[in-house]
């Protein structure tokens, strides 16, 4: 009973206690940690980077979380990924073939993993890797160019669950930085027509 | 008793006192505020007062300098010694004083100052002569009054500050070492509230007892300043310009230290030995001498990091005979993967004693997590091995290997616990840097055919890459380099039988991935 009698003044310090500490827990932890509650926070989607090129996660946001980045203010989830333009020793490629051989692995991964996880691929976009810029390489060797490499640009993904569809939309970004999104909405949006491999 | 005769009585005392008074504080003297730590007062406090105290503040290795003015503030008239600025050899510095009055008299002081050790006090003597003693009457009331310890011996041997025990030298070390103690706290501060609360502790109880837990001090850049401190010379020669970055060490073994010796002004012999940690550079244990006593102390040292906050390394050159100097090296690390590059060359200019222990910790580097993305296991298992496999190749590892086993055997014992460092030895030492790159079959199953855990996780990891890369083009770098991987431990899989398989729940930790097929969506 006098436990009872003083629990608002417990209660009272027990909060204040807690918004003191609270700063200081959420700072002590590791960029690790904080990555991991990050790229939790998409949908049950369990993420694996691909085996090459390395590439490095640059930020990640989501409404509750962010890493390297603010979070999230209009409900979409974001992964933005930096990664080596090299695929080991294995790679001895022209300059553009080498880019779209890149391009290519990072993109198969992906799509892997996604459709493995219940995703149907929905719709893709390709580009062409070949570039002017290396115009002088292919003269110099007398290697022929003109067919295009192509690489996939965007490729978006959508799983229905629960009434919700959510989409995934893989996006090559720059030269060497790749962009996930995840958007939810309700089933009724879901005006997709598919595309399948 | 009449109060005539009472009256007469005092009379007579106070005339004896009013005599005797000058003579009482003639001779005396008190320490110079501020020339010796405070505790030294403790120890001190029950020796003359004559001479100026000289024998209550004097200390082995005080400065000429501070002696002097020490002296002439209470009135002594010093003569330099001739050719003090040779710096060599010991040189005799003599102060004198005349005590005018009933006990006219000559104070002495001839104190012997040591140039090879940068003009500081080694021993002194001091003396006091009566002039013109007419029948030895001044003599015999000087003895009086020496008895009462009125006035200064006639002859004084001076002690000064005397280390006479092991507990004492090791006090004194510890807290000259201390990264809380006076010398490193106070020296320069001693007018702060703190310090001079602390200076009328150490006034009254000496230097603090070392307790049974290590001590916490700095790094070895602050152990010749601490020593200096407390007037002990470092017996390993000292680079000029003096620099804490390259000292003279004493390798034993393995181990590792900087010596220090001094005298007290008895001629007592004082020896401290400090053994340091390569790792940072870190103090670790103290050993006081006094005669044939010594004591260990264990010591805390603080260990120095880079700007990146890796940990730095102390370690001596590769030399023929002690001393050996020492210089500080960053080791390779994850952050910046060429800095794996040049290690060999400045492994192989360690000591040996040194750079084997010095080649655990890189390879323990090399298998660190340094990313968050492998801390939280986002990279497959074989990319690890093979990012490893890389560094491990560039810095030639397999050179600093002892020779005495096969590479096999050595890393199957280096990392028992540890299945994808041991792929990334094999990683590094069977396959060529080549473009593409090729695998030297008889190292290669070397390595896989006598380890069945790597052999069996290193197969499923590469069977579950090609079921993710499946759609690639036959002609894919990606494919081939997996396609070659998975013959290569195919080959050796069927030259060997007795590949042990394991079990699915000691995976590398593959992605568990659904099958879409058998899945249903929620709605």
């Amino acid at each position: 009973m006098k436990i009872l009698d003083y629990c608002p003044v417990f209660l009272r310090w027990l909060i204040i206690a807690t918004m003191l500490l609270s700063p200081g827990l959420s700072s002590a932890a590791t960029r690790a940690e904080v990555l991991r509650d990050c790229i939790q926070d998409f949908e049950g989607i369990v993420w694996k980077l691909p085996y090459q090129p390395r590439l490095n996660i640059r930020s990640c946001s989501t409404p509750s979380f962010n890493y390297d980045s603010g979070k999230s203010v209009d409900g979409r989830r974001s992964l933005e990924l930096i990664g080596e333009l090299s695929l080991g020793p294995d790679l001895s490629l022209p300059p553009d073939e080498a880019n779209a051989a890149i391009d290519t692995a990072i993109y198969t991964h992906f799509d892997a993993l996604f459709l493995r996880q219940g995703y149907r691929r929905a719709d893709v976009e390709y580009g062409n890797a070949r570039t002017d810029f290396y115009l002088s390489y292919y003269l110099a060797r007398n290697i022929p160019h003109e067919a295009p490499l192509p690489i996939v640009n965007l490729a978006r993904y959508k799983r229905s669950v629960s009434g919700r569809v959510i989409t995934l939309t893989y996006k090559k970004a720059l030269a060497n930085t790749w962009s996930i999104f995840m958007e939810v909405h309700p089933v009724t949006q879901d005006t997709t027509t598919g595309a399948s491999k | 008793m009449s109060w005539r005769n009472v009256d007469i009585m005092l009379l007579i005392v106070a005339a004896v006192i009013s005599v005797l008074l000058p003579f009482v504080f003639s001779g005396h003297g008190y320490a110079p505020s501020g020339i010796i730590d405070p505790a030294i007062e403790f120890y001190t406090k029950s020796h003359s007062d004559g001479y100026g105290g000289l024998d209550r503040w004097a200390y082995h290795g005080m400065k000429q300098q501070t002696l002097v003015e020490s002296l002439q503030k209470d009135g002594y008239v010093c003569v330099l010694p001739q050719d003090s600025d040779a710096g060599v050899g010991m040189r005799e510095l003599v102060c004198a004083k005349t005590l005018d009055g009933m006990l006219e008299r000559t104070l002495s002081i001839k104190a012997k100052i040591g140039y090879d050790i940068g003009g500081r006090l080694v021993t002194a003597h001091a003396s006091s002569n009566l002039t013109g003693d007419y029948l030895n009457i001044r003599t015999h009331i000087a003895d009086v009054l020496r008895k009462f310890d009125w006035i200064e011996p006639e002859e004084l041997q001076i002690k000064g500050f005397e280390i006479d025990s092991i507990d004492l030298l090791t006090r004194l070390a510890v807290d000259a070492l201390s990264a809380r103690g006076w010398h490193n706290t106070c020296e320069d501060k001693r007018n702060q509230s703190g310090c001079l609360r602390r200076a009328i502790e150490r006034r009254e109880s000496g230097f603090q007892q070392v307790g049974g837990g290590a001590v916490a001090v700095g790094n070895v850049t602050a152990v010749h300043s601490a020593m200096e401190s407390i007037h002990l010379v470092a017996l390993q020669p000292r680079e000029y310009p003096k620099s804490d970055e390259t000292l003279f060490v004493r390798v034993v073994g393995e181990s590792m230290w900087i010596d220090f010796a001094g005298n007290d002004l008895t001629g007592r012999e004082l020896m401290v030995s400090i053994e340091i940690d390569s790792e940072g550079g870190a103090p670790v244990k103290l050993i006081a001498k006094v005669g044939s006593d010594s004591r260990e102390t264990v010591l805390a040292g603080t260990r120095r990091v880079t700007n990146n906050g890796t940990i730095r390394y102390f370690v001596p050159l590769a030399g023929s005979e002690n001393p050996k100097l020492a210089v500080w090296r960053d080791l390779p690390n994850k952050f910046s993967p060429d800095s794996y590059k040049s290690i060999g060359v400045e492994l192989s200019n360690i000591d040996p004693a040194f750079s084997s222990r010095t080649v655990k910790v890189i390879l323990a580097g090399v298998s660190t997590v340094t990313f968050p993305e492998e801390e939280i296991g986002l990279y497959p298992a074989l990319r690890s091995i093979e990012y490893q496999a890389e560094i491990l190749r560039s810095a030639h590892a397999e050179k600093w290997l002892p020779k005495e086993h096969s590479p096999q055997v050595l890393v199957r014992q280096m990392y028992p616990d540890d299945w994808m460092s041991r792929a990334s030895w094999a990683f590094a030492m069977c396959e060529t840097a080549t473009k593409p790159p090729a695998i030297d079959a008889n190292c290669w199953g070397g390595f896989i055919k006598g380890d069945p855990e790597v052999a069996a996780l290193l197969s499923k990891e590469v069977a579950d890459l090609q079921g993710m890369y499946v759609s690639l083009e036959l002609t894919h770098p990606l494919w081939l380099r997996l396609n070659r991987l998975g013959a290569a431990l195919q080959e050796v899989k069927q030259e060997s039988s007795d590949i042990v398989s394991i079990p699915p729940t000691q995976s590398s930790g593959v992605l568990h991935v659904e099958d879409p097929e058998n899945k249903e969506d929620d709605d």
